[in-house]
């Protein structure tokens, strides 16, 4: 039997408030490591979804502890992973040029693009990864988005 | 390092200022489907003088299927005197446009006589619904089990 498509947006918002923190932190202290240590962690995390660092924080502690509740919905995860890996690319790119070509300018400004989209997607619940995902889905670029088996929606 | 602290400042006023403009055109869009000209029975093809939901969607909404539907079915089992009228949006971009629908699943409630009660752009709750629906007609409150 396969496994229920359902996507937690608890974890997922916590992976969007973690880049946004830790990037600007990056940003504000000129730690290019940091953002470079993010992009890392977001690229194995869309490689092997069990490496995801901060959803394995968010489900080994937080949310045994009680700090988060799990929101789990009926939906393809794919979308979410290729944002994930759409930000994972330009933090890792934005490393490369702050660390190895001396870019400081080209590299704030990916790393920023990618607090930016973050953000609007934690607080607007607007995913641009995923609104890639969908268009290139349709254009037949991308595996079109799979329908889930029905599953226990939590209503908000 | 204080203009660092300062760009980011700015940074963030942009986004919360993209946030609070997106919620204002949204406002501003509800508001004008609300004030849209009533639409008639015959222009769904429904029976005169129900309240009626416009459920909109289209072929390849994930949401669509997998949330608002479900949710449309449990309004109807609850509620068996309101009409649900699915649209699909690419194919009535007339009536999608006259309600302001720019997203998929959108939902409007129409009264009796086809004025727009309520819009909700995104995906809708049950509840949210049959509270919407009652107060379009609130004498099919009585109909609402539970």
């Amino acid at each position: 039997m396969s496994k229920p498509l359902v996507v937690d947006t608890t974890a997922i918002r916590l992976n969007q408030a973690c880049i946004v923190v830790l990037v600007a932190l990056a940003f504000l202290f000129q730690q290019p490591w940091l953002a470079l240590a993010v992009g890392v962690v977001l690229a194995l995390g869309t490689a092997v979804p069990g490496l995801a660092l901060f959803q394995q924080v968010y489900r080994k502690v937080l949310q045994p502890v009680g700090l988060l509740r799990a929101r789990v919905h009926p939906d393809d995860p794919a979308p979410h992973r290729f944002a994930q890996g759409v930000g994972a690319t330009f933090l890792l790119a934005a490393g490369v040029s702050l660390l190895a070509f001396h870019l400081p300018v080209l590299g704030w400004v990916l790393a920023l693009i990618v607090v930016v989209l973050a953000a609007i997607n934690l607080f607007a619940g607007f995913c641009a990864g995923c609104f890639v995902y969908y268009q290139l889905g349709r254009l037949g670029l991308l595996p079109p988005v799979r329908t889930p088996e029905p599953v226990q929606v939590s209503q908000e | 390092m204080i203009e660092r602290v300062f760009m980011l400042l700015i940074l963030a006023g942009v986004v919360a200022l993209l946030l609070v403009a997106g919620r204002a055109v949204i406002a501003a869009k509800r508001r004008r489907a609300l004030a849209a000209e009533p639409l008639a029975s015959a222009a769904t093809g429904d029976e005169a003088g129900r309240v009626r939901l416009l459920a909109f969607s289209t072929p390849h909404c994930q949401q669509c299927h997998l949330l608002q539907k479900p949710a449309l079915e449990d309004v109807v089992g609850r509620n068996s005197a309101v009409e649900i009228v699915p649209i699909d949006a690419l194919e009535q971009p007339e009536l999608a446009a006259r309600y302001g629908i720019l997203t998929v699943p959108s939902t409007v409630v129409l009264t009796a006589d086809g004025r727009a009660a309520a819009v909700n752009y995104g995906y809708a709750p049950a509840k949210v619904l049959l509270e919407q629906i009652g107060a379009a007609q609130p004498s099919l409150a009585a109909h609402q089990a539970g």
